[in-house]
């Protein structure tokens, strides 16, 4: 089975966390989103990162590792790279956890403050765009069409471009894209 | 006029009923199911003496089926419960056995002959019972019973095979439930635990696997008496496993299942059952998945390190996420994390370490006996109530407390005991029944008629030797007028049997070739008694501890080895005689060794029981160590309660105060001691019948880690201290863990020190919540309901960093304090500076413990606490009978279970003071002072100051105090003169044994 490995900062490598120099309201900001109020119960038991289907195929990506560092407030590690963009959000780590900590919503929020700080993965960018101009993650055309109408289904209906637009500058979103 | 209620019939409330019974209190015992005996009775072996559960617990139920002030109601449940403290009405209903007890002698008949099967409660479900059963062969009663529900007869009016074959017309199908009404003074509630049911946690795959068993079956499989006759068995095809995975935790700190709290005992027993099982099966590779080791109990870390060093258990800390199963040949992937690689590897079974929940009727009991129930369903005690619930008069030990072993079970029980007997002490001895043995037959001038008894012990001897054949072989012996085998020797109709056949076949000496004399003479004994016979007439030859036990490979040479020991049992028994048991009398006062919370506790409970006490003190204060615990983690307040217990202990006229005071010197034995005490005005001497020891600890002074060197490194103590007077307002803390315990000098866990951590951790936070706080551990080891406290620090921002041996903290001081410590997740260096580094110092032993051990000649375990009677069952007495210890003077514990150990230790008193006169070992030595030479020897080499020297006509003789004479014998054996007789291994029984065992070769 071949493996993926993710790009950008990694999680292991650095040498020595200095606690004094840790970006404590990080944590905080953390601590106070609804889903990662239970961070600091994990105890590193590693149920989450056994039973992680992307941990299986990405060596670098190791749900224990994310919450620790989140521990420690690792700021621009955890927000730098692809670490956080790789999570499926299949919830498993979520049903394992015997202390409830819900990693899969620790991610999450590690993704909206990423956002916030108009950090966005290359990926994600590019599906947003999509969404932007065609109101899908892909365009659908008469083939897509002609496979539901096999289905029984009708044509996909005609998102309103525009109105995604205008939602998405209003929440500024369209800003952190880099425009249009 | 009021007896005791105690519900529950496992090891603690047997405990408590015998405790009671023995200090001259009537007893009602309640059990739901057939038989008494509980969880334990179902355990194969316990550590860490690994003696045959069943085998060291069968005595204690036989004891509390004869006792003449136990009555025990089987299949009984509480339904009502009126009155108050003092006076409490009952009622209980009791189930009908379709038996009649009084005629039923356990044949097993019956259950041969029945044609209906039924999983076996005994064998956690592995194997199968009759719907006529007896729960397990050394259920007490033995008595069968018949399961209603199942029951042909019952259900559709056919069969009544049973009433046809019993051969003593017991079977009644007319019994109906009876309803019993009792006046009782106090309760005691013992009804244990119930096992989490590990098929909802899914991914483990229990109940859908056939190869992933619970911990309970485990135990099952272990047994010689279990589904496989002891050999460890995968149940999907009967084949020896190699590779056995523990998971630990199943069902417990777990929020998803709703049981956040340690359950305290599935690491022991994990440990325990993978060295059993590499016993069982050689070759067996057993792996521990856990989160935390939690080895907290005495010596428990060095079985830990035992099970990993000399017996090569893996153990892989990560909680595994799930199994699955390989089709067809029911292997098991585990699935875990270890050095950051996620690993799936096979297993062929897999034992779930399952927790402990409250009992199924916790809430049925809750409302009948108006007790609360705390946020977890267990019974809801107070840190310094641990053995009181919430109404007045009634009383909990054991697991229904909270989840706990058997010896802090029975510790628990003797407190409750002490508890129960307070509020009616002024009874005590008024409803008691004394035991009547018949009447003494003299065997004067008879020949030897020996009778022998020969025991399969299950298989533990059946499964090696050829009984049948020792049996014949026995029969050819000269002077044997008796032989037989028996599945149990021990067991309750084997007792009657051989009273039956002591009287038909006239014996007068007899012999029971079993396990070992250490737990089974002294049941025995008292059959002959109850046979009229003289208790000393009885030999015991060791068949299973020194033979099919250590050669179970050669069982044919076993065998024969196995009829040489009855051959020399034979040839001692034939010259036994009989021996009187001498009577002393006993001073009903106690001396209590150390006035702190455990030695002020115990000398109130005694003192509170009518006995007078002599508390002595070594400072000038009452108190020890209370003095410096100035807040707890369950908010109660130390020094409060250090008041009211001094208030308590001046304004009792039965207690006596020696403050200032050291223990001089102490004489005398159990009954009578005289013990000389020093204080500053001088010596004094006092008289008592017992002696308590409760030296308590102290916290060991660090030379890690900068401690003494740089002000701003402190013990827990001391940063208590420092809290309490509230002029300390750290921002950022470090404590360490472990400093002292767990490492080469001293290898055990101070227990307390994880919730101190989490307790001052809290304190911190409480003051100050944006300060930081690091823990740094090994394991943490917040046992049963204190892992709320650790998951609380957790909550408040307490951060928990990890260390090994291989990587301790490392401390250096520039500017201001470093610290640093490898995460070993990450694998990264963290550097912290902390304004205060906190030591969390070891519990070192009393001091005082040496010399008190020297005086009074008991022993001190290799750590420097002192070494009670039997790590499992007797964990408040010494060997030297009438000395018990309670406190950190056994151990390192939490306040709750050193009041539990110490209203414990005062029950265990009463059993001694609350009798006139004692009855003490026959089998002692003795001197013919003519042929005495003065020449002291005896006195030197008695380890027991069993030996004083006194004039005889103007000369010196050495003299034998009785009551001490342990009956060693080493002072026969050093004696020059041949003065000293050792009664029952006389010069003359032993050369007959030696003549006899070497008969063969001289043949």
């Amino acid at each position: 089975m071949s493996k993926v490995v993710g790009k950008g900062t990694e999680l292991t490598g650095n040498k020595e966390i200095r606690i004094a120099m840790v970006d404590i309201d990080f944590r905080r900001r953390l601590l106070e989103t609804s889903g990662a109020e239970r961070l600091m119960l994990c105890h590193q038991c590693g149920t989450c990162t056994a039973d992680c289907p992307v941990a299986k195929y990405v060596e670098e990506f190791r749900p224990r590792k994310i919450a620790r560092l989140a521990v420690y407030g690792q700021k621009d590690r955890l927000l730098g790279g692809d670490i956080i963009w790789l999570c499926a959000g299949c919830y498993t780590c979520y049903e394992r956890c015997p202390e409830q900590v819900q990693v899969s919503e620790i991610v999450s929020t590690l993704r909206k403050i990423a956002l916030k700080e108009g950090i966005i993965h290359p990926t994600y960018r590019a599906l947003m765009k999509n969404i932007a101009k065609m109101g899908y993650i892909y365009e659908i055309d008469d083939f897509e069409n002609e496979m539901r109408g096999d289905e029984g289904l009708p044509n996909a209906p005609e998102p309103d471009t525009n109105e995604i637009e205008a939602i998405m500058r209003k929440i500024g979103f369209l800003d952190l894209l880099g425009g249009h | 006029m009021k007896p005791v209620l105690v519900i529950g019939g496992g090891i603690a409330g047997i405990q408590a009923s015998l405790d009671l019974a023995n200090g001259g209190i009537k007893v009602h015992l309640i059990e739901k199911t057939p038989s008494i005996g509980g969880v334990m009775a179902q355990l194969d072996k316990t550590f860490p003496t690994m003696d045959c559960s069943i085998c060291i617990l069968a005595p204690k139920m036989i004891e509390c089926f004869r006792h003449p002030n136990i009555i025990l109601h089987t299949l009984s449940e509480v339904v009502e419960v009126t009155g108050s403290a003092g006076d409490f009405h009952v009622k209980i209903i009791e189930k009908p056995r379709y038996v009649d007890a009084s005629k039923c002698t356990g044949c097993g008949l019956c259950s041969e002959k029945c044609p209906i099967k039924r999983p076996s409660e005994f064998q956690a479900g592995l194997g199968t019972r009759k719907v006529i059963y007896m729960p397990f062969p050394q259920a007490v009663p033995l008595v069968a019973c018949i399961d209603y529900e199942y029951c042909l007869y019952f259900q559709k009016g056919v069969c009544k095979v049973c009433e046809k074959f019993c051969p003593a017309g017991a079977i009644d199908y007319e019994q109906q439930p009876m309803e019993i009404e009792l006046d009782v003074g106090s309760i005691i509630l013992a009804p244990g635990f119930e096992r989490f049911d590990p098929s909802v946690i899914t991914e483990y795959g229990y109940g859908r696997y056939p190869n992933v068993v619970t911990s309970v079956e485990f135990e099952r499989i272990l047994s010689a008496t279990g589904p496989y006759r002891g050999t460890v068995l995968r149940p999907s095809d009967s084949e020896l496993p190699k590779k056995v995975a523990f998971i630990q935790c199943v069902g417990s700190r777990d929020e998803r299942v709703n049981n956040p709290y340690c359950s305290s005992v599935c690491c022991m027993y994990a440990i325990k059952e993978a060295i059993i099982a590499q016993e069982h099966n050689p070759g067996l590779e057993p792996t521990i998945f856990f989160m935390d080791v939690r080895a907290f109990g005495k010596e428990f870390d060095d079985y830990y390190t035992r099970a990993e060093e000399e017996y090569g258990v893996r153990f892989v800390r990560c909680r595994v996420s799930h199994t699955d199963e390989e089709p067809y040949t029911h292997g098991l992937y585990v699935t875990y994390v270890e050095d950051g690689s996620v690993k799936s590897e096979k297993f062929d079974m897999v034992v779930l370490s399952v927790g402990m929940k409250p009992p199924v009727d916790a809430e049925k009991l809750s409302d009948v006996l108006g007790i609360e129930l705390n946020e977890h369903g267990f019974c809801k005690t107070g840190l310094f109530t641990p053995l009181e619930t919430k109404r007045p008069g009634i009383y909990v030990c054991g697991a229904f407390a909270s989840p706990k072993d058997i010896p802090d079970s029975i510790a628990q029980a003797s407190g409750a005991a002490s508890m129960a007997a307070k509020a009616i002490s002024s009874e005590r001895g008024n409803l008691i029944t004394s035991v009547d043995y018949p009447p003494e037959r003299s065997v004067e001038g008879e020949e030897p008629r020996v009778g022998v008894f020969i025991c399969h012990c299950g298989i533990n001897i059946g499964g090696v030797l050829n009984v049948p054949s020792v049996v014949e072989y026995t029969k050819t012996l000269p002077s044997v007028a008796y032989a037989e085998e028996n599945l149990y020797t021990c067991s309750q109709d084997t007792q009657e049997r051989m009273k039956e056949k002591i009287l038909k076949h006239d014996l007068n000496r007899v012999i029971v070739a079993s396990c070992t004399p250490r737990t089974h003479e002294p049941l025995f004994r008292a059959t002959l008694q109850e046979a009229g016979l003289n208790p000393y007439l009885f030999e015991m030859a060791n068949i299973r501890d020194q033979c099919s036990w250590v050669h179970m490979h050669e069982p044919e040479a076993a065998t024969e080895k196995a009829k040489e020991l009855v051959r020399m049992a034979v040839a001692k028994a034939r010259l036994l005689q009989p021996l009187k048991k001498p009577k002393i009398d006993v001073t009903p006062a106690a001396l209590v060794i150390g006035g702190g919370l455990s030695g002020m506790t115990s000398a109130l409970e005694l003192a509170d029981q009518g006995f007078e006490v002599h508390l002595v003190e070594k400072e000038n204060d009452l108190g020890g160590n209370l003095l410096k615990i100035r807040f707890t983690l369950e908010g109660e307040d130390p020094q409060e309660k250090h008041r009211e217990l001094v208030d308590r202990i001046r304004n009792n006229k039965m207690i006596n105060v020696h403050l200032g005071t050291q223990v001089k010197d102490i004489k005398g034995y159990i009954g009578n001691f005289k013990t000389t005490l020093l204080n500053n005005d001088g010596q004094d001497v006092v008289k008592h019948g017992v002696v308590v020891l409760a030296t308590g600890g102290v916290e060991y002074k660090p030379t890690e880690y900068l401690y003494g060197t740089d002000s701003n490194v402190m013990t827990q103590l001391e940063l208590e201290e420092k809290i309490a007077d509230e002029q300390f307002k750290p921002d950022t803390v470090v404590m360490i863990q472990c400093v002292g315990s767990r490492c080469e000098e001293r290898a055990y866990c101070s227990r307390i020190c994880c919730s101190n951590a989490m307790k001052n951790a809290l304190k911190i936070k409480e003051s100050n919540p944006e300060a930081d706080v690091f823990i740094l551990y090994k394991d943490i080891r917040t046992y049963g309901f204190k892992e709320e406290y650790y998951r609380e620090a957790a909550k408040k921002g307490v951060v928990f960093i990890r260390y090994d041996d291989d990587h301790k903290p490392q401390v250096i001081t520039n500017s201001g304090l470093e610290v640093s410590v490898l995460d070993p997740v990450l694998n990264e260096n963290i550097i912290i500076e902390p304004d205060a580094l906190v030591l969390s110092a070891a519990v070192l032993p009393a001091p005082d413990n040496q010399v008190l051990s020297g005086l009074l000649k008991v022993p001190l375990s290799k750590d420097g606490f002192f070494l009670e009677a039997h790590m499992k069952l007797r964990p408040l007495d010494f060997a030297t009978d009438g000395i018990f210890l309670c406190g950190m003077a056994h151990g390192p514990k939490s306040i709750d279970e050193s009041i539990s150990q110490a209203c414990g230790a005062a029950a265990r008193a009463v059993t001694i003071l609350s009798k006139q006169t004692l009855e003490i070992e026959g089998a002692i030595a003795h001197v013919n002072e003519d042929l005495c030479s003065g020449c002291r020897m005896c006195e030197i080499v008695c380890e027991f100051n069993a030996i004083e020297m006194i004039e005889i006509e103007g000369e010196m003789h050495s003299h034998v105090i009785e009551a001490l004479c342990k009956g060693c014998g080493v002072c026969g054996s050093t004696c020059l003169s041949g003065a000293i007789t050792m009664d029952h291994f006389t010069d003359r029984e032993i050369l007959s044994q030696v003549y006899s065992a070497l008969e063969e070769v001289q043949a």
